[in-house]
C-alpha cells in the first residue's frame, strides 16, 4: 500500500486547482449527501425529546432520565427481547441462506455451454425481482394459504394443510425463502459479471495440471470472485438489523408476532400507528447503533483476515 | 445500501411534504392493505382510533325533524350567514383518498357535489390528497398544515393533545361565525359534550348521526337459503349458531361454515359484543356498567368467549384463513357456497352479494341475525354501536389563512340548504321531492353508467361516508333498501348497548403519553393473544396465569383508571 500523504489544506488546495474538473464534477453529489443524509440526521434528536409537532424539534422539551428515558422505556418493554430476537433470527437466517444462493446460481449458470438456455433461466430467475413488493406478497400470501400449491406441495411429504402463515413457526422459511426466490436472479447478476473477468488462461492452465470441471470451479472460479463477494457481504452485514420490513408488514398478522414482529415494524407502528414518534425514533435508533457497530467489527475481521475491506 | 430507519422516517417526512406540493399520493400502499380492512371505501384507519367504526361507507342520516327546523330558524334570527360569501376565498382541505370519489374523478372538489358546495358557499376549495391515513400521520407530523383538515380517525392522545400540539384551532373564539353549527349544539346536549374538549374546547365540525337507526351498520350475516333448506331457525344463542354452522359443514359440504376476517372478527364483533352475551359480557374494548368503567379483553368472562371462538376454529367450523383472508375473498366464499356465516354491513356485503348473485342464482338469499344472547328472546347486551358524534370531524388548523371564512364554510352543511345538499345532493339532479320526502333519483339508484350506488352517491351527496353536517335516516333507508338489509339492520340494532358504551371520552392532556404508551402495549398484546387463543397456539389454561398476569403486569389497571376518569369527567359536563 502506498504511503499516505498526510492531509494538509496546502495539498487540498493544490489538489483543487489540479482537478478542479473533477471537484466541480462532485459537487452535486456531495450536495445530495449533505442534503438528504445529514441534515435529516438532525432530527434524531427528536429520539431525546418528547416531540410536538407544534413546537418543532429544537422547541420540543428534553425527556427525563436525561433525554434517555424513550431508551430506558423500550429496554424495559414486554417487547424488546422478543422484537431483538426475531430482528436477528430472521436477519441471520436470510444471511445464512440468501446470500449463498446467489453465487451457487452464479458459479451453474457459468457451467452451462448452452448460451440459449442460460439466458432464458437467467432472465426467468430474476423476473421475481421486477414484480411490486405488494404483489409478490399477495402471492407468497396465496401460495402459503390453505389450499395454495406450496401447502399442498408440502401436504405430499406429510406437512400441515394449514396456511403456513397463521403459524408462527413457519414465518422464517416462508419469509426467507420466498426471499431468495424473489432476489436470486439479481444477485447472481453482479457475481456473473465478476466471472466474466476471470482470465480464461487460468482455466487452460488448470485444466494442464489434470483439474476437472469441480477442481477449477474451487480453485480458479471462486478465488477469482471472492473479493466480490466478500465485499457483498460486508455490505450485506451493515444492513444485519435492517430486515425488509415492508414485506413483513404485507405478511405478518396479529397471530405470528411471535416470530415475525421486527424492529422496524415496531417501529412503523409506534411512529406511525400511535403517534409516537419520539419512542420510535429511540428504537429506530437503537437498530442503526447495532448496524453500525456489526458493519465495523465485520470490516475489521474481513481486514485481518483477508485483504478486501470497505476502508 | 440501505440508510438508517432515522433516514427513512426522515425521507417519509420529506415525501410526505413533497406530497402536499405535487400531491401525488405515493403513500404505503402495502399499509393500507393491512390497516385499512374495512372493505373498500373511505379513509377509515382503525388502527389508532379507539373505536373502530366499519359504517364510515355505509351509514346514513337523519334528524331532519328536529335539528334541522332549529337550525335553519336560527339562521334567520341570527341573521345568519349570507351565502355565498362575499369575498373570495381559496382554502386549502387535506383529506384521505376516498376510493369511490377518485374512482370516477380527481377529487372531491371536482365531484358535482363538491362543485354545488363551492358555489353556494363562494369558497374556492383545494383539495389536499392523501393517500391514506398514514400520509395524514405524516401531514401531523410534518407541521406544514394546509387550512382544513379532515380527519377520519382520532388524533393519538385525543384532541386535547392535538389542540396542545397546535394540529387543530378549537373553535371556541370563532363560534359567531358558525351560528347554525351553534343551533345544532344548543338543540342536544349529548352533541354539545361530545364534541369538546375537557376543558371546554369546540373541536371541530363533527359528522353526526342524527337518527338511532344510524348507529348500527353491521352485524352477522347468514345464508337464508341454507337455514331454509335445513329447516332451522335464524340462530339465536351461540349453541344455535354452533348447529347451524356444523349443519352447514355437513348438510351443504361448507369448508369454511363462519369466514370472516381477523379485523371484522376482534375488532367489530368481539369489541363491540356480537359474540359475548351468551357468556355475561358486554363486548371487549372499555365498556361502562353505571358508570364504572371496564375492559372486557382483561374479564374472566372473556375467556368463555375465547373458548367458543377456538371450539369453532378447532372443529374447522370458523375459517382457518381468518387471520390473512380479505373482504372480496369473503365474499367470495360465501357466493360460491363454501361460508353461510360471515361478518359485516348492509351495503357491501348484503347488498353487493344479493346483487351479484341475483342473476345466476335466484335462491341466493342473506339475513342478518344476532348479537348472540345466552337464552332465545334475550335482549343482547351490546351490539355494532356508535354514538352520534364519533371521530369524523373537519377541523381549522391554527395555520388556516382564513379562520373566518373556513369557519363559514364549514358552517353551510348544517344550514337548511347544505343539509340538503350533504344529505340528498342537487334537486333536480341527485333527488326530487316525491310527497315531501327527498328521493334520490335513479342517477344515483339506478346508474345510466352502470356506476353502483355507492360510487355514484360519491359524486353526488356526502351522506354516504359522512362529513360536517348531520346525517339523515333518508340516506340509509334508501341506499339500504332491500328488505333484507332493512331486516338486518333491525335486527343488528337491538340491543342495550347504550347502557354499556362509552361515551366519546377523551383522556386529560397531561395523561396521554402515558395512556398512549401503556395501552399500545396492551392492545398489541390483546389482539395478539386473541389470535393465539382461538387458533390454539396458546392453550387457555394460560388464560389466568399467562394472560391476564400479563395484562396485570402492562398496567391495564392504570390505563382502566385513567378512563374511569376520563368518563367521570365526561359526565360531569
Amino acid at each position: 500500500m502506498e504511503k499516505k500523504k498526510k492531509f494538509s489544506l496546502r495539498l487540498l488546495g493544490n489538489d483543487l486547482r489540479k482537478y478542479s474538473d473533477a471537484y466541480i464534477l462532485v459537487i452535486p453529489v456531495i450536495i445530495f449527501y449533505l442534503l438528504f443524509c445529514y441534515k435529516p440526521m438532525y432530527g434524531i434528536l427528536i429520539a431525546f425529546k418528547d416531540f410536538s409537532p407544534a413546537a418543532g424539534i429544537w422547541g420540543s422539551d428534553w425527556t427525563s432520565g436525561h433525554g434517555f428515558q424513550h431508551f430506558i422505556d423500550f429496554f424495559q418493554s414486554y417487547y424488546f427481547t422478543r422484537i431483538l430476537k426475531n430482528t436477528l433470527v430472521v436477519s441471520l437466517t436470510s444471511i445464512l441462506f440468501g446470500f449463498p444462493a446467489p453465487v451457487i446460481l452464479a458459479l451453474l449458470l457459468n457451467e452451462i455451454r448452452n448460451e440459449k438456455f442460460k439466458r432464458v433461466t437467467q432472465t426467468i430467475s430474476y423476473m421475481p425481482h421486477f414484480i411490486s413488493l405488494v404483489v409478490v406478497c399477495s402471492m407468497i400470501k396465496m401460495f402459503t394459504s390453505d389450499k395454495g400449491f406450496v401447502t399442498y406441495l408440502l401436504s405430499l411429504v406429510g406437512g400441515p394443510e394449514v396456511s403456513l402463515l397463521t403459524k408462527p413457526q413457519y414465518f422464517v422459511p416462508v419469509y426467507v425463502l420466498s426471499g431468495i426466490w424473489q432476489e436470486i436472479g439479481w444477485g447472481a447478476i453482479i457475481y456473473l459479471a465478476a466471472l466474466s473477468g476471470i482470465d480464461q488462461d487460468l482455466y487452460e492452465a488448470a485444466r494442464i495440471d489434470g483439474a476437472g470441471r469441480w477442481k477449477q470451479t474451487l480453485h480458479v472460479t471462486l478465488p477469482g470472485i471472492s473479493g466480490t463477494i466478500i465485499i457483498m457481504l460486508l455490505m450485506r452485514m451493515g444492513n444485519v438489523m435492517n430486515v425488509g420490513f415492508e414485506k413483513i408488514i404485507l405478511l405478518y398478522n396479529d397471530g405470528i408476532y411471535e416470530t415475525a414482529d421486527v424492529i422496524s415494524t415496531f417501529v412503523y407502528r409506534k411512529g406511525l400507528l400511535d403517534f409516537q414518534w419520539s419512542y420510535s425514533a429511540a428504537v429506530g435508533i437503537f437498530n442503526s447503533v447495532i448496524n453500525f457497530i456489526v458493519v465495523i467489527v465485520f470490516n475489521r475481521i474481513s481486514r485481518k483476515f483477508g485483504e478486501v475491506s470497505l476502508w | 445500501m440501505r440508510q438508517s430507519n432515522m433516514w427513512k422516517k426522515t425521507a417519509a417526512c420529506i415525501m410526505a411534504a413533497a406530497m402536499t406540493i405535487s400531491m401525488c399520493g405515493c403513500g404505503n400502499e402495502g399499509d393500507s392493505s393491512i390497516t385499512d380492512s374495512s372493505d373498500s371505501a373511505g379513509g377509515s384507519t382503525e388502527s389508532s382510533s379507539t373505536e373502530s367504526s366499519p359504517e364510515e361507507q355505509e351509514q346514513g342520516s337523519e334528524d331532519a325533524g328536529t335539528e334541522e327546523s332549529e337550525s335553519s330558524s336560527s339562521e334567520e334570527q341570527a341573521g345568519g350567514i349570507t351565502y355565498p360569501l362575499e369575498e373570495k376565498v381559496h382554502l386549502v382541505l387535506a383529506m384521505v383518498d376516498e376510493a369511490a370519489v377518485t374512482a370516477n374523478a380527481k377529487n372531491l372538489a371536482e365531484t358535482p357535489f363538491g362543485q354545488a358546495w363551492q358555489e353556494a358557499t363562494g369558497v374556492e376549495l383545494e383539495i389536499m390528497q392523501l393517500a391514506d391515513g398514514n400520509a395524514l400521520n405524516l401531514l401531523y407530523a410534518g407541521g406544514d398544515l394546509p387550512d382544513m383538515i379532515w380527519m377520519v380517525s382520532s388524533y393519538s392522545g385525543g384532541a386535547e393533545k392535538a389542540i396542545k400540539d397546535k394540529i387543530i384551532e378549537p373553535l371556541n373564539d370563532y363560534m359567531e361565525f358558525a351560528p347554525d353549527f351553534q343551533a345544532v349544539l344548543d338543540s342536544n346536549e349529548l352533541y354539545a359534550k361530545s364534541c369538546r374538549t375537557s376543558d371546554g374546547k369546540i373541536i371541530g365540525f363533527p359528522q353526526i348521526d342524527g337518527d338511532d337507526y344510524l348507529l348500527t351498520s353491521a352485524g352477522l350475516i347468514i345464508r337464508q337459503d341454507w337455514l331454509d333448506d335445513l329447516g332451522l331457525a335464524v340462530p339465536q344463542t351461540a349453541d344455535d349458531l354452533y348447529e347451524a354452522l356444523k349443519a352447514f359443514k355437513e348438510e351443504k359440504g361448507a369448508s369454511a361454515p363462519l369466514s370472516t376476517t381477523l379485523w371484522w372478527l376482534k375488532d367489530i364483533a368481539v369489541q363491540y359484543g356480537l359474540f359475548t352475551s351468551p357468556f355475561g359480557l358486554a363486548r371487549g374494548g372499555f365498556y361502562q356498567v353505571d358508570g364504572k368503567v371496564h375492559y372486557g379483553y382483561a374479564e374472566q368472562e372473556y375467556k368463555d368467549v375465547l373458548e367458543y371462538l377456538h371450539k369453532l376454529y378447532e372443529e374447522g367450523l370458523l375459517d382457518p384463513n381468518f387471520q390473512s383472508v380479505d373482504d372480496n375473498t369473503v365474499k367470495a366464499n360465501i357466493m360460491n357456497g363454501d361460508t353461510g356465516v360471515a361478518i359485516g354491513n348492509t351495503g357491501s356485503y348484503i347488498g353487493t352479494m344479493l346483487e351479484t348473485m341475483a342473476a345466476d342464482e335466484p335462491d341466493f338469499d342473506l339475513s342478518g341475525f344476532g348479537p348472540l344472547v345466552k337464552t332465545a328472546g334475550d335482549i343482547p347486551m351490546s351490539t355494532h354501536y356508535n354514538w352520534p358524534i364519533q371521530n369524523t370531524y373537519v377541523i381549522i388548523t391554527p395555520n388556516c389563512t382564513n379562520k373566518e371564512a373556513a369557519v363559514k364554510f364549514l358552517n353551510y352543511g348544517y344550514t337548511e340548504a347544505g343539509h340538503m345538499l350533504f344529505n340528498y345532493g342537487i334537486e333536480g339532479v341527485s333527488y326530487t321531492m316525491e310527497n315531501d320526502i327527498p328521493t334520490y333519483t335513479d342517477l344515483l339508484m339506478h346508474n345510466p353508467d352502470g356506476l353502483t350506488k355507492q360510487l355514484a352517491m360519491a359524486q353526488y351527496i356526502r351522506a354516504w361516508n359522512g362529513g360536517p353536517f348531520i346525517r339523515e335516516k333518508g340516506y340509509q333507508l334508501q341506499y339500504s333498501d332491500l328488505p333484507q338489509q332493512q331486516a338486518a339492520l333491525t335486527s343488528w340494532s337491538t340491543s342495550d348497548a347504550s347502557k354499556y358504551q362509552m361515551p366519546p371520552v377523551t383522556v386529560s392532556e397531561e395523561n396521554t403519553s402515558e395512556y398512549s404508551k401503556l395501552n399500545g402495549d396492551i392492545s398489541t398484546y390483546v389482539s395478539e393473544m386473541f389470535v393465539r387463543y382461538v387458533t390454539g397456539l396458546e392453550s387457555l389454561d394460560t388464560f389466568e396465569s399467562g394472560y391476564l398476569a400479563t395484562l396485570e403486569s402492562m398496567n391495564v389497571d392504570r390505563v382502566i383508571e385513567l378512563q374511569q376518569e376520563a368518563l367521570d369527567e365526561f359526565n360531569s359536563r
